[in-house]
């Protein structure tokens, strides 16, 4: 368990680095991939326990931190994509790389649409705006993009770590 | 009852941390400090990696243009190259040098002309999300920042100190949707509200249809909010909508500053009155 957490965390921590400092160096003003949301959906995909969505509210919340603006909004839409993820997954087959796309596109789709609609209510944010909704599809594009490559990098390292739980769980019964 | 919470679970728990998410929106709404107190914890733990990869960054680029750039240039026409291309890439040494000390020299001008005390910082990231307009600096509380400081760039606004870490800043730039600047049209003195949108361009809001504003006018800050200093540039306004119901005017300005460019700002660590 501990491993696995520590997982999660230096992923976010690269997620973090990557979408705050990396891209934005190279690329400023460009619409970045979410990484936080291929977590949530590696979540989904891997770990469809009420657990898995814990984990993908605390990397939410840690996204909210790093803004410092308000705790919530990325939290809520992290969550939502994971529930979209275990529902897409519940009925088909996601684990080749296109439906991991695919998956990773609704998801991101849903949680930026939830973000954006909690932003609505409770500031005074205007919602029909054309530079929003481009920024909305840019983003899910991009992260559907990647999001085959990162589950791809995680999957064997998640693997070992739940495995390493799971054998001690079994060691210490 | 049992069997359809077992059976739910999942579901459920997404329901509950969804509401359990609204109630922290909710919190945090009505008071900001919530989510700053956890930022600086994060910062704390970003920010040696930022400047790590900061110095990694430009030490590459050093090596880039001294060597690796010259390498594979053959004989002698090859050695005239290598000249050429070592005094080029020189040369825009020299030029990134004297823009980066025309940037601070204007920093510490308008430091002086505001007769405050300041801080320079340097931009080592931005927000991870598209949903927030914000960058970190590299100095916190050891530095003597505060939050609720102003950022400037030059003799124009970026924004102000949302959250602080020991050794890093978070700043809320102006063009975020909770950002609101005290404001005037500076040929008409007509006051208003400058407020960001998410988007690259600003608005003007509560200025009165009567009130006199062309496309071209500077809109500087009014200092009335005790945050940002009087006569400090916001924008050019580069669009006025003409709403024939509406009791306010719809005025568009574009910042003076390029958010997504960002390099050196100056934290103004006393409000100034000019």
């Amino acid at each position: 368990m501990a491993k696995t957490i520590l997982l999660f965390f230096i992923a976010f921590i690269c997620g973090v680095f990557i979408q705050g400092t990396l891209l934005h160096s190279v690329l400023p003003s460009i619409v970045s991939p979410d990484l936080l949301v291929i977590l949530a959906v590696f979540l989904g995909l891997r770990a469809r326990t009420p657990w898995g969505a814990v984990g993908a509210f605390i990397i939410g919340l840690g996204a909210d931190f790093a803004s410092a603006k308000f705790l919530g909004p990325c939290a809520a839409g992290s969550v939502v994509a994971f529930a979209s993820t275990v529902f897409v997954a519940n009925h088909f087959f996601s684990e080749k790389w296109f439906t991991v796309s695919i998956t990773a596109l609704l998801a991101s789709l849903a949680k930026n649409l939830t973000q954006v609609f909690i932003l609505v209510a409770f500031t005074e944010m205007e919602l029909f705006k054309a530079q929003f909704f481009s920024t909305i599809l840019i983003e899910s594009v991009l992260t559907a993009a990647f999001a085959p490559l990162v589950v791809k990098l995680l999957a064997p390292r998640y693997q070992a770590s739940s495995s390493y739980s799971a054998r001690s769980s079994l060691r210490r019964a | 009852m049992q069997d359809f919470f077992r059976r739910h679970s999942l579901f459920l728990s997404c329901g509950f941390l969804i509401a359990f998410s609204l109630v922290l929106m909710s919190a945090s709404v009505s008071n900001r400090k919530f989510a700053a107190s956890g930022s600086s914890v994060l910062s704390w733990i970003l920010s040696p990696v930022d400047a790590l990869y900061k110095g990694i960054l430009s030490s590459v680029k050093g090596s880039w243009e001294r060597y690796i750039y010259l390498v594979g240039v053959e004989d002698e026409r090859g050695q005239l190259a290598n000249r050429l291309k070592a005094l080029e890439a020189q040369n825009s040494q020299f030029i990134e040098l004297s823009s980066e000390n025309a940037r601070l020299r204007s920093l510490l001008n308008y430091r002086e002309e505001l007769k405050t005390d300041g801080i320079l910082a340097r931009v080592v990231s931005r927000d991870p999300s598209n949903w927030a307009q914000s960058v970190t600096l590299d100095r916190g509380s050891n530095d003597g920042v505060v939050e609720g400081q102003a950022v400037i760039d030059g003799n124009a606004l970026v924004g102000q100190i949302i959250s602080v870490s020991s050794s890093s800043a978070k700043v809320l730039l102006l063009t975020d949707n909770i950002s609101s600047v005290d404001s005037i049209v500076q040929s008409s003195r007509a006051q208003g509200i400058v407020v960001g949108n998410l988007t690259e361009a600003l608005r003007l809001k509560y200025l009165l249809r009567e009130q006199s504003v062309k496309v071209g006018d500077r809109i500087i800050a009014s200092g009335l909010d005790q945050i940002f200093p009087k006569g400090a540039l916001i924008g050019i306004v580069s669009k006025i909508k003409d709403d024939p119901n509406g009791m306010f005017q719809n005025v568009e300005v574009e910042p003076s500053v390029d958010m997504s460019r960002l390099e050196n700002v100056l934290i103004i660590t006393k409000p100034a009155l000019k």
